[in-house]
């Protein structure tokens, strides 16, 4: 039975999509048969992301309209096996999505087999990302400590308590779990940006990962790289971390305190 | 769509916020003057016995959310988690939170003046009672992060830390 996972924030320029992608890519390195579906009609970047944006023939849309079949538009990934990616349309809009279509196409993957479905939310509490939601299991909503993002994640998290099928049918509701994204130790500290602790106290969810800020997730979209898939950075790492502890795991918290600076850093500058 | 209030604040809106049994939001008329902060609590006067039995307080258990708004219709509403920022909570009777209060609370939605709000940790961007109501740009430090109540006294709305 397939596990829907929605990636969502309600803010825009979270980090939505670069982690819908390393989540997508950390589940199929374990071996998991994974597709990742991009919801944001008109305006895809899943598949920059994911490097596969020169092989886009059919789209999401073109599978609920029924101008192909599902097997025509899912690309297969390069670099992992068993990871899929199902691309948004550019040319239309979210209203082209509609609830019949993106549960008919949720129900052929899940009797596919596949055993994880990342759905990547557009920004926002419209159609696009209603419909990224509505049907999940589990949700990472991503968070910037920062205190806008902080409240739009609050609207989408009673979003996610009320207005999903699982939330309906009063059948245990969507799992929700929290991605501190572009966090950065030093402004913690200096008291600019909000800290893990005020994050869990404001929304009063524990977090899956913290994921520090680095300039190696700009790299990593230019070339197309999810970026958990570069083995020296710390966001990569951090990404593993989340996997883990998404599939249950117990993995302690990295990247939350500032790196001491060695001896030799502190005399000649870092 | 569920209506859940009416806005306005002429005789008529009133009547018909009676006849259909709803609340009216935007009655508000503000707090006459600049109120200090900590005030001794009035001893309450005890209520006549009345033998019919009240209907019991509303619970809700779960986080109310931004964006999200609950409603207790004649009778008190309690909340055993946090209120968060941009959500609103109203009751007839008083409001009460087991939790943080980061959001709007409006007590005495019908006009009761005897009506209270109460909560656990109070970081509040609103509160009214029976229309009366005071918007926090500041919070005085005295109340900040505390358990505190708030009640109505004649035009004043009144703010006091509460419990042990």
């Amino acid at each position: 039975m397939a596990e829907i996972i929605v990636v969502t924030s309600g803010k825009g320029g979270v980090g939505k999509t670069t982690t819908s992608a390393s989540i997508a890519c950390g589940l199929a390195r374990r071996g998991k048969r994974v597709v990742v579906i991009d919801f944001d009609i008109g305006l895809r970047n899943l598949d920059l992301i994911m490097g596969c944006e020169r092989r886009v023939v059919y789209d999401f849309v073109n599978v609920i309209q029924g101008d192909c079949s599902l097997k025509q538009a899912l690309i297969k990934d390069k670099r992992i096996e068993t990871l899929y990616v199902l691309a948004a349309s550019q040319t239309r809009d979210k209203d082209a999505l509609t609830s019949e279509g993106v549960r008919r196409v949720l129900d052929e993957l899940a009797n596919d087999g596949f055993e994880y479905i990342i759905c990547d939310s557009p920004a926002g509490i419209e159609k696009g990302a209603h419909l990224a939601m509505y049907f999940a299991d589990r949700a990472v909503v991503v968070v910037n400590p920062e205190i806008s993002s902080v409240r739009d994640s609050d609207r989408i998290l009673g979003l996610l308590a009320s207005k999903t099928a699982r939330a309906e049918k009063g059948n245990g509701g969507v799992k929700e779990h929290l991605l501190l994204t572009r966090y950065n130790p030093r402004r913690v500290a200096s008291g600019e940006m909000l800290s893990v602790d005020d994050v869990k106290e404001i929304l009063g969810l524990d977090v899956i990962g913290v994921v520090p800020e680095s300039p190696d997730v700009l790299s990593a979209s230019n070339a197309g790289l999810p970026v958990i898939l570069n083995d020296v950075s710390d966001a990569s790492h951090a990404y593993e971390d989340a996997v883990a502890r998404l599939l249950g795991e117990t993995v302690p918290l990295r990247f939350v305190a500032e790196p001491k600076k060695g001896l030799f850093a502190r005399i000649f500058g870092s | 769509m569920l209506a859940v209030g009416l806005a306005g604040a002429s005789a008529e809106i009133e009547a018909l916020a009676k006849a259909v049994d709803l609340p009216i939001l935007s009655a508000f008329r503000p707090a006459s003057h600049s109120v200090a902060a900590v005030e001794p609590v009035p001893r309450v006067e005890k209520e006549p016995v009345d033998s019919e039995l009240g209907i019991a307080a509303m619970i809700q258990q779960q986080t109310v959310r931004s964006g999200q708004r609950i409603y207790a219709r004649r009778r008190d509403l309690i909340i055993t988690a946090g209120v968060g920022a941009g959500a609103e909570v109203i009751a007839d009777g008083c409001v009460h939170i087991y939790g943080s209060l980061r959001g709007r609370a409006m007590a005495g939605a019908h006009g009761q003046l005897n009506a209270r709000v109460f909560c656990q940790e109070f970081h509040a961007e609103l509160v009214s009672i029976a229309g009366v109501f005071r918007v926090f740009e500041t919070i005085p430090t005295t109340l900040a992060g505390k358990p505190v109540q708030a009640w109505l006294d004649g035009e004043v709305l009144h703010f006091a830390p509460v419990g042990g």
